[in-house]
């Protein structure tokens, strides 16, 4: 599946956006980080993720992934996609 | 040094399958209320694959990573209540294959379902013997309260050899039973046994306000911070640690994560390095009361033998 890195990382803000239903005041870019924001919990970030790999066509190996806790949309999708 | 004093493998070899269907449907049920996530099964998946860590290389990747230096291997015995993979000896030889692929990195706590009667207990025993573990992993929710008379056998063999009981306190996986978990149960067993020491497992996360009284008045029971980071608290984890942190029962406080909860979060890195840099968890809380909660309570609470292979080392937040 061809990726449109550009349309992916807006519809994943858009994503997050959605998930906290416009109860944060914090603006949403694709270098905020998702949980030390709060913008995510555990659970939000399983979601987030499953999404992501929907709309990638790709699997995201957590296992490798070293975002931790400053994880932001720009470093998911870089992971995902490499 | 920084110890973990509450760490599992994260393997489908000692994990049995209903616990992580129990686990799998919560977080289900969690996400449909959302409207969001993957379907069960992919979930279900997922989950399983994060449990491939046979030989807890994983684990100790994260140690390193995140400056632990030692962690207790948990290894509860669910074998009477769900399907098990490996029975209990299968079990204990591999933990003990696992602590001599990674020399000094591992204590193990071995569980033992107390209904097996004097029989279980001698069985017991003998693979403490065999392998030299450190500590008995008790489960309440399976079935059984920890001041029952049935445990007592198992409690002696404690007791000879100096070695902790860790005692599982609140919730658990859905299908378990949750009043035998009731922290207070704990309290006529150190009574009956009071040169045993017990940790309440969770205990510095759930029913805080009986816990940190059980604590704070019996001279052998210890808290145990394992879960905080996958918890339900008011305000978030970090908040609620430096609250435990200021109740004046820092010499009883033993810090352990429950690996591998959390690895969606970033993990152990990610837990230690919110706790050590971070400004919130650890305000106010002195420096020698820090080296008890990261790593000197628990060498407290081992036998003699066990705290002496760990080596001296700088205090915490030193390492990283």
């Amino acid at each position: 599946m061809d990726v449109d890195t550009a349309t992916l990382h807006q519809e994943l803000v858009e994503w997050i956006e959605n998930w906290n239903e416009g109860e944060t005041d914090r603006p949403v870019t694709v270098d905020t980080p998702l949980l030390t924001t709060g913008l995510l919990d555990s659970m939000g970030m399983v979601a987030y993720l499953s999404f992501l790999e929907d709309r990638s066509g790709r699997k995201f190996d957590m296992m490798s992934f070293p975002g931790g806790r400053s994880a932001t949309i720009r470093q998911t999708v870089e992971h995902c996609l490499q | 040094m920084i110890y973990d004093g509450h760490c599992h493998v994260a393997s489908t070899d000692f994990i049995p399958e209903a616990f992580i269907g129990d686990v799998v449907a919560g977080m289900s049920r969690r996400l449909a209320a959302a409207s969001a996530g993957p379907a069960p099964q992919r979930l279900h998946d997922d989950y399983v694959a994060h449990h491939q860590d046979h030989h807890a290389d994983r684990l100790v990747a994260e140690m390193d990573a995140a400056g632990v230096a030692r962690a207790v291997l948990m290894v509860p015995d669910f074998s009477l209540v769900m399907p098990t993979k490996l029975g209990l000896a299968e079990m204990a030889r591999r933990h003990h294959d696992i602590q001599r692929r990674h020399p000094g990195r591992f204590w193990v706590y071995l569980g033992a379902d107390p209904r097996r009667g004097p029989e279980g207990a001698d069985a017991f025993a003998d693979l403490l013997d065999e392998y030299g573990f450190d500590g008995f992993k008790l489960y309440p929710p399976c079935g059984f309260s920890p001041s029952d008379r049935i445990v007592y056998p198992y409690y002696e063999v404690c007791r000879s050899r100096s070695l902790p009981v860790f005692v599982h306190t609140g919730p658990t996986a859905h299908s378990l039973t949750f009043t035998p978990a009731e922290a207070l149960l704990i309290d006529q067993a150190a009574r009956d046994f009071p040169d045993v020491t017990f940790v309440l497992g969770h205990g510095g996360v759930t029913d805080v306000e009986v816990t940190s009284y059980l604590a704070a008045y019996r001279p052998n029971i210890y808290l145990d911070t394992g879960g905080f980071a996958a918890s339900p608290l008011p305000g978030g984890w970090p908040a609620h640690l430096n609250r435990l942190f200021r109740m004046g029962v820092n010499h009883k406080i033993i810090f352990g994560t429950d690996w591998p909860l959390n690895q969606l979060t970033g993990g152990l890195p990610r837990l230690l390095g919110e706790i050590l840099e971070g400004d919130e968890v650890l305000a106010g809380v002195p420096r020698r009361d820090r080296d008890l909660i990261l790593g000197g309570n628990l060498l407290r609470v081992l036998s003699p033998e066990s705290a002496s292979v760990a080596a001296p080392g700088p205090p915490p937040g030193t390492v990283r």
